[in-house]
């Protein structure tokens, strides 16, 4: 706006005198500051003050334009300077030639600062509004509805029900219905289709299934995984009761402040409780470098960059999260495009700065037991430690031929005190163990736990380790008026308290980002496409909502709900008349939005890689009931002491142990599944908030050649001799088949057999893809 | 159901798939018959290269035993190490000063020294552009490894592989556009997500190709099966594409459904054209003899670490990797050294820089140097950059009393064709210890290959999470100098 007024005032100013604060300051601001100022001295020019700039050699001359430095690199056609961005407009080169001409008059007290965007005029920094609906209208239907004619769409026609029972299915449980569903779908559907469906959403919500499905898209979001990732890519073998803790939760539809208050500071908001404890599994579920931490020193300068990457890694997942945003830009300055400080971001570090990864109990031993159990390790430990001394001791002495008689003896002995030890602790209770944000746990190595002791965390110049600014005290970016920006003032505090204090802010009821972030999620999660496209990012480099209005009222719904009920909006959108509509094109409505912004017809999908592995299972009669507790494994691990090899390619399908939903997997960050990651299932490195849908050659192939469809298709064909195609169509694309579909595959059930006819079904893109 | 397939030949039967497509196509070409869509391609200025092949040293290879010569090291061995600053090491505390275990001498015009175990790029030394002021950012490996492979010391990025595929696309729809040939023994740090497309779009994640084994890309044939057969495999493809063609047609406007019935055509000639790409047996004998391949062929043992397994390892990855370029594959990445387990099968030499970088470097030069004057007598070189990195160099004082620790201050890249310059572009100090003056990052490198596929790296860029990513992040100048 500065710039506009400044354009305005120019027929004057270039008669009047120049006013540096009303014409050439907001020249430098707008164009140099960036990477002119004290902080970044770009070519070591600065533009701070008269002084600094006078004191570059060549930029400013006074009274001289011809030999100027700083006029010749912003003038002509492709000026030097900025270097991105729009050129200087001739106005403001006029007005700087002017000005250096008469001497470059600059106020000795005013310093011209780097000015991060310190605007909160932007959409999803406003409070949520909670807009009207009329009455008797479904809300989803009234907002998407007035969009649909605003923009002169025409609504597509409801999906038949034969389609609609297909997408239900899938879209809450992952799974196809069987026949059996629906047959009486069907005709409960033809006696009163409104209640039909609200009965049939009801009962897929009550299913464990719903969890299961609705669980990966968390899962997705957390970055989870059952290795380490990095160098040697380790086994978490205790990584698991998180995945189970948020399948439980969606299906216990836990209030989400609650589920978002465990994920950050359960031990402490929630003591005593299990959830308190696995929750924190949130912030541990990204990838950990188990080199830099177990291998390297905390006081070199290689073991500190690596602790700083890890906080970086739990900073950038909360706020990606369960914000929508982008705080990790922060790190090497203050954010180019939101009102982030550099501040902002090292207090969240500070929050985070007693925490690491590890191992601990959800569920202890009784104190005593505990006690009791931990003296026998010691006793097992000092024993074994001196039966190792013992024996390196006997080879030195074999080497050097000299006799070792009564060394051995001693070793038997120690032996025979170690047996009864080994099995007594083999025979005791053991901890429940989560992987999760921890600050006790055993060393191992260089990794050593803070006991809760914060680490100091200093502000990082360019975000490098060896340019350390001030220390900073523990908070979080003031986004919203009434949270202040720092949590505590005194130099000590407890650690706990802090995450709690995170905790507590991403709950506010004042947080504009948090309630619009979830609401914004679960539309995604019902109808393919976000509201707004970039989920994972409400900030100015991110998208804006296709309908404000309907997502703050979701928002407004959730954040007022006392309950605030993630399956209350699940159960809103899914009864919706949007959800219901047919997936077929319009062709007048594809010229005016043909990628379905504004909801006029359902989006058609690919199945997702679990959903077609699931399937596979289900249809072929072999899926196992088997939920949650440790992952199966689809591979055979080789080498595990140093650094596993997951070797996919030796493990059967036909595994009865690997025949469970796709969610209880054993997940590995640098090997991952193949046939999954070639379906596109997400990569846990990293949040993903939606998942590619390609299309490529190497499907194909998984989806034809991988050996589980071999396996499969075998099963499918035992269990299905006697069934005719239209049984078979009926049970894997969950319909009759066209005229089309039933002669040729017939033809091929007379040729080649149903074990051959399951391969092809298996491939068709009426199984892959959802109407 | 049939059963007398069991015993299958894989290779007269991998034809199946591809079977059907072959009466209508041209085995070279791409499927539909039309190129790549060129105005598709992101492309800022008149490239001097096309492809790229990225050979990876796993573990962290010397730079003071291979391409960096330091004579004052030899006199100084065995003197207490005091490089006039406290240094700390990963693993260990310094010990002293260590001359290299192998000998010098000079190559080319140029005089160029070059170590005994790696004299075979002797030969082309005058083509390679040395970079020994190289830095990294820490010496932990898996940082190491992807700051070389994707731009960033923490993973979630695209590899240079995945960006060089999303900008250019493939020459050759029937072959994927990015091939990662791993160490057969192991995947180095990080495993696949050094070759991985994080935000881009899956088709431009790295394809794993494994030359020798029974499976090169995972599911391209059939697996073992009771049921499956020349014939009901025909069969059933055809019958796909009849359902599948007639779901699209039903579903007019929507893409996804005719890409994916031509996906399973592309997936046909892909078979054909992988399998040809990847059979070296009508390669005439003194090619072979070039690339170091052995008589025993890729089952030659490496129980001890010989030079010998190493030149057949490395070689036929170096030889397989011609034949993609030739076919048009874009991106190349070449391992040389597994996971950093016991007993050593990589670079990470920290006991023994002698028995492990002796035959490793030799393996590697020899399939280096035959992969450059290949490409040289083809008229290739001219377009295909190649391109020598590692994690980080190795101390110049000794661990243990034979081994080295990892140095992250400097170490050699080399990069040659595609325009480049012979020649030594940033040098390392006396010791190799730190650069001399200035410093190249990866940066520099990754841009200067951009640079030379036509890409500014700068506006190579796709919106993540709330940033415009680059394979640079926000570094990298252009190395002008040598190209």
């Amino acid at each position: 706006m500065k710039t506009i007024l400044v354009f305005l005032l120019i027929p004057f100013a270039l008669s009047a005198e120049i006013d540096f604060e009303k014409d050439i300051a907001p020249i430098f601001e707008t164009h140099c500051i960036d990477c002119h100022n004290d902080e970044k001295t770009k070519g070591k020019f600065n533009l701070s003050t008269r002084e600094k700039m006078l004191s570059h050699k060549y930029a400013v001359k006074l009274g001289n334009i011809e030999e100027s430095e700083l006029l010749e690199v912003i003038s002509g056609d492709e000026p030097d300077m900025p270097p991105k961005g729009e050129p200087l407009k001739k106005k403001e080169i006029d007005l700087l030639k002017k000005w250096i001409t008469s001497g470059a008059q600059w106020p000795k007290e005013r310093t011209l600062k780097y000015n991060p965007k310190k605007d909160f005029d932007w959409w999803s920094l406003q409070p949520i509004n909670s807009p009207q609906v009329p009455t008797g209208t479904h809300p989803v239907d009234h907002f998407v509805n007035t969009k649909l004619s605003e923009q002169k769409l025409q609504p597509n026609r409801k999906a038949t029900p034969e389609v609609l029972i297909r997408r239900l299915s899938y879209d809450l449980t992952g799974l196809p219905p069987t026949a059996s569903e629906i047959k009486q779908f069907l005709t409960a559907y033809k006696n009163n289709s409104k209640k039909a469906w609200e009965n049939k959403v009801d009962e897929l919500m009550s299913r464990k299934s719903f969890g299961e499905k609705w669980g990966q898209h968390w899962l997705d979001l957390a970055r989870y995984a059952d290795t380490h990732g990095y160098d040697k890519d380790k086994m978490r073998l205790n990584a698991w009761p998180y995945r189970d803790y948020v399948i439980r939760s969606i299906n216990d539809d836990k209030p989400y402040n609650k589920f978002i208050k465990e994920q950050i500071a359960g031990d402490v908001i929630y003591p005593g409780t299990e959830d308190g404890i696995i929750g924190l599994g949130f912030l541990a579920a990204g990838p950990w470098d188990f080199v830099g931490h177990n291998e390297v020193k905390e006081t070199k300068l290689d073991g500190q960059i690596t602790r700083h990457m890890d906080r970086d890694e739990m900073v950038a997942a909360t706020f990606n999260v369960f914000m929508s945003s982008t705080v990790q830009c922060a790190q090497c300055h203050h954010h180019k495009f939101d009102p982030i400080h550099q501040e902002d971001y090292y207090r969240l570090h500070a929050v985070f700065a007693a925490v690491d990864r590890a191992d601990q109990a959800y569920v202890d031993l009784e104190p005593k037991l505990k006690k009791e159990k931990t003296a026998l390790q010691t006793e097992f430990n000092k024993l074994n430690l001196q039966k190792r001394t013992l024996r390196r001791k006997i080879g030195k002495l074999r080497k050097a031929k000299k006799d070792v008689k009564g060394l051995v003896q001693q070793v038997t002995e120690i032996d025979t005190k170690l047996k009864p030890l080994q099995k007594k602790l083999s025979l005791m209770p053991k901890a429940k163990m989560v992987y999760a944000a921890s600050t006790e746990f055993n060393k191992q190595g260089n990794f050593k736990a803070t006991n809760g002791t914060p680490r100091a965390i200093h502000l990082l110049h360019r975000g490098d380790m060896k340019s350390k600014g001030k220390r900073m005290q523990p908070g979080a970016p003031p986004f919203w008026k009434s949270t202040p920006a720092i949590f505590t003032h005194e130099s000590k505090w407890r650690e706990g308290d802090m995450r709690k204090k995170l905790a507590e802010y991403l709950v506010a009821q004042e947080n504009p980002l948090v309630w619009r972030s979830i609401a914004n999620r679960l539309w995604q999660w019902t109808f393919g496409s976000p509201l707004v496209k970039s989920p994972n990012d409400f900030g100015r480099m991110g998208q804006k909502p296709t309908h404000p209005e309907l997502l703050d009222f979701l928002a407004a719904k959730l954040k007022n709900d006392q309950q605030h009920s993630l399956k209350a909006i699940v159960k809103l959108l899914f009864t919706s008349e949007a959800y219901q509509r047919a997936s077929s094109d319009i062709t007048a409505n594809t010229t005016i939005d043909a990628g379905n912004n504004y909801l006029w017809k359902y989006n058609r999908r690919r199945l997702t890689a679990e959903e077609f592995r699931d399937s596979l299972l289900f249809v072929s009669n072999k899926l196992s009931d088997d939920k949650g507790g440790p992952a199966f494994q689809d591979f055979k691990v080789e080498k595990p002491q140093h650094s596993p090899h997951y070797l996919y390619e030796k493990h059967d399908p036909r595994d009865s142990k690997s025949h469970r939903r796709t969610i209880y997997r054993f997940v590995v960050r640098s090997q991952p599944q193949p046939m999954l990651t070639t379906l596109d299932c997400a990569d846990p490195s990293l949040s993903v908030p939606q998942r590619d849908e390609s299309t490529t050659a190497l499907q194909a192939l998984a989806q034809w050649n991988n050996k589980f469809t071999e396996a499969m298709s075998v099963y499918f064909g035992d269990n299905h001799r006697t069934s005719s195609i239209e049984q078979i169509c009926m049970k894997v694309i969950n319909r009759q088949p066209n005229s089309l579909e039933k002669e040729v595959l017939e033809s091929e059930l007379k040729n080649n057999g149903i074990t051959a006819v399951a391969r092809i079904i298996f491939n068709m893109s009426a199984f892959t893809y959802v109407d | 159901m049939s059963t007398n397939n069991t015993n299958l030949n894989r290779r007269a039967f991998m034809g199946s798939f591809a079977g059907m497509a072959l009466s209508h196509l041209m085995l070279k070409n791409n499927v539909l018959g039309d190129q790549p869509n060129q105005s598709s391609q992101i492309i800022h200025h008149p490239p001097k290269a096309k492809r790229v092949v990225q050979l990876f040293m796993g573990g962290a290879a010397s730079h003071v035993d291979t391409f960096d010569h330091k004579p004052l090291l030899t006199k100084l061995n065995g003197k207490p190490f005091d490089p006039g600053e406290k240094v700390e090491l990963f693993q260990s505390s310094p010990g002293a000063w260590m001359a290299s275990p192998f000998g010098f001498k000079k190559y080319g015009q140029s005089g160029k020294y070059l170590s005994d175990v790696v004299a075979d790029l002797g030969e082309v030394v005058d083509d390679i552009a040395f970079v020994h002021n190289v830095v990294a950012k820490t010496g932990v490996h898996s940082q190491g490894t992807l700051l070389q492979t994707t731009g960033f010391n923490f993973p979630g990025f695209p590899s240079a592989g995945s960006w060089v595929s999303y900008a250019l696309g493939s020459e050759n729809e029937n072959l994927p556009a990015y091939v990662v040939l791993p160490d057969h023994r192991g995947f180095a740090s990080n495993g696949t997500k050094n070759w991985s497309p994080a935000f881009l779009p899956a088709q431009h994640q790295g394809t794993v190709i494994r030359p020798g084994s029974k499976t090169p890309i995972a599911d391209l044939y059939a697996p073992k099966s009771k049921f499956i057969n020349k014939s009901n495999d025909q069969a059933g493809l055809a019958a796909l594409k009849k359902l599948n063609t007639d779901y699209a047609n039903e579903r007019s406007g929507d893409d996804r459904l005719s890409a994916r019935v031509k996906s399973y055509e592309l997936a046909a000639a892909m078979q054909l054209s992988a399998t040809d790409a990847l059979d070296v047996s009508k390669e005439p004998q003194y090619i072979k003899d070039m690339y170091g391949l052995a008589a025993e062929g890729p089952n030659i043992s490496d129980k001890v670490l010989n030079a010998k397994a190493e030149k057949e390892f490395f070689g036929r990855k170096c030889l397989i990797a011609r034949r993609l370029l030739e076919r048009g594959v874009r991106f190349i990445q070449v391992w040389s050294g597994n996971d950093n387990g016991f007993p050593r099968r990589n670079w990470d030499s920290h006991e023994n820089i002698e028995r492990d970088h002796g035959p490793l470097a030799q393996g590697m030069a020899k399939g280096a140097s035959a992969l450059i004057k290949d490409l040289k007598q083809r008229g290739m070189l001219e377009d295909t950059i190649i391109v020598w990195t590692t994690e980080f160099g190795r101390m110049p004082c000794s661990q243990g009393s034979q081994g080295r620790d990892h140095n992250p201050f400097v170490f050699t890249n080399w990069l040659c064709g595609g325009g480049i310059k012979g020649g030594t572009y940033g040098e390392s100090d006396q010791w190799g210890f730190r650069p001399l003056e200035k410093k190249t990052e990866v940066y520099d490198i990754h841009a200067t290959i951009l640079h030379q596929l036509g890409i500014d790296h700068e506006r190579l860029s796709v919106r993540n999470n709330g940033i415009d990513r680059r394979l640079t992040d926000v570094h990298g100048h252009v190395l002008k100098k040598m190209i």
